[in-house]
């Protein structure tokens, strides 16, 4: 390899950019104006947007009644197995689930989550109008649930409901990179999905075929 | 030197206005200048046809032959330099003169005189504040976006305005409009493979529509297009007629 | 490699009306959705503040990368630069070696088209893995992609079911979603066992360090987080300032490329964790050469969606491969010549109608059409090549059209050959090529000029 290549690409660029350089500011960061709706009817929105895109979204009274709903929903698919992020909501609900095998998805190898037939993450944020979900973790094996197991359960709460993706949204996946954690934020806009084949849309290339959200209306 | 007037100025009364007419209407189809001059006495705007005009430069521009370009656009520079307004109908060539001599490293004069350079549709709607120019035509009409007036010197409401006011004529709206016809000037000689199958698909859109008059403010693309119907349906009663030709009419 | 867009090869593609009209009828659908979803947004405002954010990104291209190494790196992340393909190949391959690597599993990169990534790290013993659906199924093919976000596009669902029959041991089914699945599993175990995960990356922000992969199927998810080693291949151009600026980015891509709101999985990598190392390789690999040229800089905003594939005219006939490259339709034909050189790519920039939908698509609005006629001045100035008669032919018409006698004689003389040749059904040189398929028009008794000379 050549002499030093960080030196040669920034020359590089140097040579190609020409003289005079420029220290300005970036633009101005654009702001979108969020539609003024009430939060129940960006609850509304949000359920909609994630069902049109195949997936489940349910408002629930409070965190009994959500650990409940989940039971039922997991029961239903025939699912036995479940993995839980360790977020304080997902770790509070997971532990309270009744009747099947849940365990924190820590210490345990990607083959063994493999075979886990759920997983229970924590939605950080939610974006109505995409109908999203932001989570963030900071272990290998969290960063393994989104897309390892066949179906996944988000929980979270009506007051983490955003309109649209802003900077606001986006705040809680910059706060765990500003406070130095380490890992993957991601926002999941429905099932795992491809058009490959044909442009025909099939679910669950990869990832979960199967995505639900719980969200709950009051907390205490 | 004259100034180039502010986008939103009018036309006024005794102003000069020149007729710029692309070579190959020249050659092929005269009837679309006819028209043109037969328009303007009606609408008493008086119409100057500067000979000595030759060719934009558009086909060497569009070859990369661009010292060449350079050169003819200095020399329409030159021809048309004492007139406040010129008209081409045409918006192929009116994008190569008010957009592209402004590509042409240095060619000052040639950009100043190209911003005075208006296709016909936009000069008689937004300049000379007019939709109904008097026409009657009787007929189906379906109406053709060239590229370069659609998107560089965005002429298609003007066109539509225009047509929407002829007495007689019943405009009927072409599926895909926006899409191109497959001429491209050189890529007609080039990929004639894609540039047939391109103006094909636009002949299908045409039959679509049940018109029996095809129009467009680009003779160029409605060449292609008729080339092949021509050729494929020799029998075929399609009319294809320049925007300018219906505007002219008097039914 | 074969020259692109040779026109023989064009004539003989179009030989398979099929597979050209199937493409074609997929993009107008794709086009639609994409239209509809744009309407949801201020899409020109949004295209305005995406254009100014890469207007300066890439007019501060060296500090916003000096930036973002330095948090990279703070982050636990290493970064490697690349001047060339060559170097960053070898990057790749020598990272696989020192964490013993015997297969990679990777996301979808273009950069690693570029890179004929996968040939090399075959030739080291080290086994490719596509994981991605489209790339699987054209690795499985032995063939090249033929879309950016669509790699698979141009094979029907028959012709991959007897493709998973053959080369999977599966019995056939053209059942995408059985096919899916199919897939799938073959995959899982591929997950588990490799020891390196290469993606591309669509966004690296300067000011936090972090890397944005985007992506729909799970797979960019899972191979970047089942093996410990993460390789994030990054053209140079890749980088904004800010995460401010990222959002302007997520509204404009999937509403562009697919017409979704947003990509399924929307990755925000924010460094190594304990027990991961990742590494991000900084590629130059001639985007310097787009950089140096003003009128060629802004087809480094390319934020790669497809948009401008969907809707080319020429594109959806022509399909992907014509275009000899890793990267095909308008963005293809505009970066092309300077990834590979102006000799080789000399007929890209012509083989496009200029019609400008491309430019109109585009959501960082680049000015694509104009692009490919500049490009058209430079191989014309640059190389001996861009078809010699034609170019000799319109230079000679240029000439003529200096005088006005000389112009009025080449136009008496193409009356009269028009006039000629429908008498005879023959016409000379570029007449002829027209003649082929289409009429020409009658010849009028007078040109123009002789009407307003009699009339004054």
């Amino acid at each position: 390899m050549s002499s030093d290549p960080r030196a040669q690409v920034l020359q590089s660029i140097r040579r190609a950019l020409g003289a005079g350089v420029s220290r300005g500011a970036p633009p101005t960061a654009f702001a979108l104006i969020a539609p003024d709706t009430s939060s129940a009817s960006l609850g509304e929105m949000f359920c909609s947007e994630l069902r049109e895109l195949a997936g489940t979204a349910t408002i629930i009274r409070d965190k009994l009644a959500c650990a409940s709903a989940i039971e039922t929903y997991v029961r239903a698919r025939g699912i036995n197995s479940m993995a839980v992020q360790s977020s304080p909501l997902a770790l509070e609900i997971g532990l309270a689930l009744r009747g099947f095998d849940v365990a924190p998805a820590k210490g345990r190898s990607a083959a063994e989550l493999e075979r886990v037939g759920c997983c229970l993450i924590d939605g950080l944020a939610l974006l109505a109008d995409t109908g999203s979900v932001l989570t963030v973790a900071t272990s290998y094996e969290d960063r393994l649930l989104p897309y390892l197991p066949p179906t996944c359960v988000v929980v979270s709460e009506m007051a983490r409901l955003h309109a649209s993706l802003s900077n606001v949204a986006l705040a809680c996946i910059d706060e765990a990179a500003r406070a130095g954690e380490r890992g993957e934020g991601v926002i999941i806009t429905g099932p795992s999905r491809s058009a490959d084949i044909e442009k025909t849309l099939v679910l669950g290339a990869h990832g979960p075929a199967a995505l639900a959200v719980f969200i709950i209306a009051t907390p205490t | 030197m004259i100034e180039t007037s502010a986008p939103s100025v009018r036309y006024r009364q005794g102003e000069r206005v020149a007729l710029f007419l692309p070579c190959y209407c020249d050659a092929l189809f005269p009837q679309i200048g006819r028209s043109v001059v037969k328009l303007f006495e009606r609408l008493g705007v008086p119409l100057e046809y500067p000979m000595e005009q030759t060719c934009c430069g558009q086909p060497a521009f569009n070859a990369g032959l661009w010292s060449e370009a350079g050169a003819l656009a200095r020399r329409f520079a030159d021809v048309f330099s004492s007139f406040p307004w010129i008209v081409v109908p045409s918006g192929s060539c009116g994008a190569m003169a008010r957009v592209f001599y402004g590509a042409l490293e240095g060619e000052v004069e040639a950009t100043q005189v190209g911003a005075r350079v208006y296709d016909l549709a936009t000069f008689l709607v937004e300049k000379l504040g007019l939709d109904d120019v008097g026409a009657s035509f009787a007929g189906t009409v379906t109406y053709h976006d060239g590229c370069h007036a659609r998107r560089e010197l965005h002429a298609t409401n003007a066109a539509l305005t225009l047509l929407r006011a002829v007495r007689g004529l019943e405009y009927v709206e072409l599926p895909r409009m926006d899409e191109c016809c497959g001429f491209g000037g050189l890529f007609a000689v080039k990929y004639p493979e894609l540039s047939v199958s391109m103006g094909q698909a636009k002949c299908e859109h045409i039959a679509h529509t049940g018109a029996t008059v095809v129009t467009s403010g680009d003779a160029s693309c409605l060449m292609h297009v008729e080339g092949l119907v021509r050729k494929t349906q020799p029998h075929a009663s399609l009319r294809f007629m320049h925007l300018a030709e219906i505007l002219a009419s008097d039914g | 490699m074969a020259k692109p867009f040779d026109r023989k090869a064009v004539a003989r593609g179009f030989a398979h009306p099929t597979s050209s009209s199937a493409l074609l009828a997929t993009l107008e659908r794709t086009a639609e959705t994409s239209d509809a979803a744009r309407r949801q947004v201020p899409w020109q405002a949004l295209r305005s503040a995406a254009h100014a954010i890469k207007a300066y990104s890439i007019a501060h291209l060296d500090q916003l990368l000096e930036q973002f190494e330095a948090q990279f790196t703070a982050r636990g992340g290493t970064v490697l630069w690349a001047p060339t393909v060559a170097d960053a190949v070898a990057h790749v391959i020598d990272i696989c070696h020192r964490h013993g690597a015997t297969s990679v599993v990777k996301g979808k990169s273009m950069l690693s088209e570029e890179m004929d990534l996968n040939e090399h790290l075959s030739a080291a013993t080290i086994d490719p893995v596509e994981t991605d659906l489209g790339e699987f199924i054209v690795q499985l093919a032995g063939q090249r992609p033929s879309h950016i976000i669509g790699p698979a596009l141009h094979l029907s669902r028959q012709e991959i079911g007897v493709l998973f029959e053959r080369k999977l041991g599966i019995p056939y089914s053209d059942d995408p979603e059985v096919l899916m699945c199919a897939a799938r599993e073959r995959l899982r175990q591929r997950y588990l066992t490799a020891a390196v995960g290469i993606t591309g990356v669509n966004f690296a922000i300067a000011e936090t360090g972090t890397i944005v992969v985007v992506e729909n199927e799970g797979n960019g998810g899972l191979s970047s987080s089942v093996p410990s080693v993460h390789i994030a291949l990054m053209g140079i151009e890749k980088v904004i300032p800010r995460l401010d600026d990222l959002q302007v980015f997520l509204r404009l891509l999937a509403r562009a490329g697919t017409g979704q709101k947003l990509t399924t999985y929307t990755h925000y990598f924010l460094g190594a964790e304990p027990g991961k190392t990742t590494y991000c390789i900084l590629v130059d690999a001639n985007r310097t050469t787009l950089l140096a040229d003003p009128k060629t800089r802004e087809s480094l905003y390319c934020v790669r969606c497809g948009a401008c594939l969907n809707v080319c005219p020429v594109y959806r006939r022509a399909g992907g491969w014509a275009y000899g490259g890793a990267y095909s339709g308008p963005i293809g034909a505009t970066i092309t010549p300077a990834l590979v050189g102006t000799e080789q790519a000399s007929e890209l920039p012509f083989a496009s109608s200029l019609c400008g939908a491309c430019q109109d698509t585009c959501p960082v609005a680049i000015d694509l059409a104009h692009q490919l006629v500049y490009l058209r001045h430079k191989v014309v100035e640059e190389t001996r090549a861009g078809n010699p008669s034609t170019t000799r032919a319109i230079r000679f018409w240029a000439k003529a059209m200096q005088s006005l006698p000389a112009y009025r004689r080449g136009i008496r003389w193409l009356r009269r050959a028009a006039r000629l040749g429908r008498t005879i059904g023959w016409y000379p040189g570029l007449l002829g090529a027209w003649a082929k398929q289409r009429a020409l028009p009658p010849v009028p008794d007078q040109s123009f000029k002789e009407f307003w000379e009699r009339r004054t």
